[in-house]
């Protein structure tokens, strides 16, 4: 069965109020449904200007933007924040409530949830994110990483069918990081669209295999990671540092011919040892 | 409100006001401020608002005024609707003239704030031997306008995401629906003061007690005539307010 589209943008061109340049400059792209998509991009590529579109805090000033067939430009956020779950940078920018358990039940508030039915639905997600022990605490008394996942958790608590998160790396450590990247593939796994805006191109080698790459307010590349994120061309204009393993793999393509996404590390040890394990290859060194 | 706040910022730009000094600049506003509470007579504030527009004008800074007083409109209206429902007025132009001393007011300090650089004011504030801690806590609190005002955005949107409707409800409703806008805003910016306080300690902020400036200012010729000038014509504007039979 073809998936179908959740999100369209045809033509976007966007510029902030009282701004002169255009941050945004004719946009296109389609999202399909359970798509797990990295958007990647220096500072001030558009990535964020793109993504505030997708709920529709952002209008275009011209072209237009379809969210699971809605056109942002007739609905309010309220309504396509139902679809979209849209998670912040900053956690600092949400948090408000005076214990987690408020803090995640929000948004089901302002949608008009019955109490006890978003209590029950507020455990049930804080639970998936490892912050149920939390539930009666300040959520200003939250680790970096806790905090992070409680924003999380706070908009996947109304099921989105698209989920985006704005830098989700920024200020993780590792371990961290490890957990966010399992969040999101759980996430993808259950046919959620997932979209990640983020610099941090290991992070998206390692567990993202599709990214659209932005720069000055267009997209200039879209595809596999171990094609785009190895292109030198592309990263250059897009300012970004290619993956470690890509200029490995780069650097050994005269000797070997590297198969699947050896962006991720098991897949590249692999691609290793199989040449290793060919006597013809080790006698050529 | 943020709007009329950031009417306040100062934008780098070069005209004869701008080049004037501040102190000059202070007097002008002052006078004024003392000027539209002289008189309740529409007419003669009337003439004192226009008396302020070519000032405006030589200083490139009408248009930011305008802006500055559309985003105003809501206060202005507030202002003219409850002289009108609750002061003993024979007629609408005691409102009129109520209304037009607020604008002269804003604007006056306009003309002082849109052309003058925070430091500058916090070099006359210095000069008015006004503790250092304070000034720059003054210039601060201009400083970080514009930031506080994108910061206020990105927590509106974050909010609006979450399905907060910020248009819908009564009055009361909607104030409620401010508390998790200004809860993010105020706990970000105390934690902000701390790091920015660390930041300047670490870099020996208040390590001398005599604080020696990179700028001085200087009264030059263009000055004097410009204070004798704004002198001049304010006792002119004065006396004629005192003394002229203002019809409304």
């Amino acid at each position: 069965m073809p998936r179908r589209d959740v999100i369209e943008v045809r033509d976007l061109w966007y510029k902030y109020p009282e701004a002169k340049e255009w941050v945004l400059k004719g946009i296109n792209l389609t999202i399909k449904e359970g798509d797990l998509i990295a958007i990647m991009g220096e500072n001030g590529a558009g990535k964020t200007t793109l993504v505030k579109h997708f709920n529709g805090i952002l209008k275009p000033d011209k072209g237009y933007v379809k969210v699971c067939g809605l056109d942002t430009r007739e609905h309010t956020v309220a309504e396509l924040a139902k679809y979209v779950g849209l998670v912040f940078q900053n956690p600092d920018h949400q948090i408000f409530a005076s214990t987690v358990l408020e803090e995640t039940m929000f948004a089901l508030k302002n949608f008009g949830w019955d109490p006890e039915r978003a209590k029950r639905r507020a455990k049930e997600v804080l639970k998936e994110m490892g912050l149920l022990d939390y539930i009666n605490t300040s959520p200003f008394s939250l680790s970096g990483g806790e905090k992070k996942r409680l924003t999380i958790a706070s908009v996947l608590v109304y099921d989105p069918e698209i989920l985006v998160l704005d830098e989700p790396t920024v200020g993780q450590d590792y371990g961290q990081k490890r957990r966010l990247a399992e969040i999101i593939e759980r996430i993808n796994s259950l046919g959620k669209t997932v979209i990640v805006v983020t610099h941090d191109i290991e992070f998206v080698a390692e567990y993202i295999e599709h990214v659209i790459v932005m720069s000055r307010g267009t997209i200039i590349a879209e595809g596999e990671a171990t094609k785009v994120l190895c292109d030198d061309n592309i990263m250059k204009r897009a300012r970004l540092l290619p993956p470690q393993l890509g200029m490995v793999v780069k650097n050994l393509e005269d000797y070997i011919d590297f198969k699947g996404n050896f962006l991720r590390l098991p897949v590249f040890v692999e691609n290793l040892r199989r040449w290793l394990e060919n006597d013809e290859n080790v006698k050529g060194i | 409100m943020m709007r009329m706040l950031r009417g306040f910022e100062y934008l780098r730009g070069d005209s004869p006001i701008h080049r004037l000094d501040p102190r000059v600049k202070i007097l002008y506003s002052l006078a004024y401020s003392v000027l539209c509470f002289i008189s309740l007579k529409a007419t003669f504030l009337a003439l004192l608002l226009v008396v302020n527009i070519p000032i405006l004008v030589i200083g490139k800074v009408l248009k930011r005024w305008l802006n500055m007083m559309k985003a105003a409109i809501p206060f202005i209206a507030l202002i003219f609707l409850f002289n009108v429902l609750f002061q003993r007025f024979s007629n609408i132009w005691g409102a009129v003239a109520y209304t037009l001393r607020f604008i002269i007011f804003m604007t006056a300090f306009a003309v002082l704030f849109l052309t003058t650089t925070p430091e500058d004011l916090a070099l006359v504030m210095v000069k008015l031997k006004i503790p250092y801690e304070y000034t720059l806590a003054f210039t601060m609190a201009i400083r970080f306008v514009p930031t506080l005002s994108r910061e206020l955005q990105i927590i509106i949107d974050a909010q609006r995401s979450r399905g907060l409707e910020l248009e819908k409800g009564n009055i009361l409703e909607r104030i409620r629906k401010y508390m998790p806008i200004l809860i993010p805003l105020i706990v970000h910016e105390i934690r902000r003061s701390y790091t920015l306080a660390e930041a300047m300690e670490s870099r020996g902020f208040g390590y001398t007690k005599n604080r020696t400036y990179y700028y001085e200012m200087k009264f030059t010729k263009k000055d004097t005539v410009a204070l004798l000038c704004i002198m001049v014509s304010a006792v002119f504007l004065g006396i004629l307010g005192k003394t002229l039979l203002w019809p409304f």
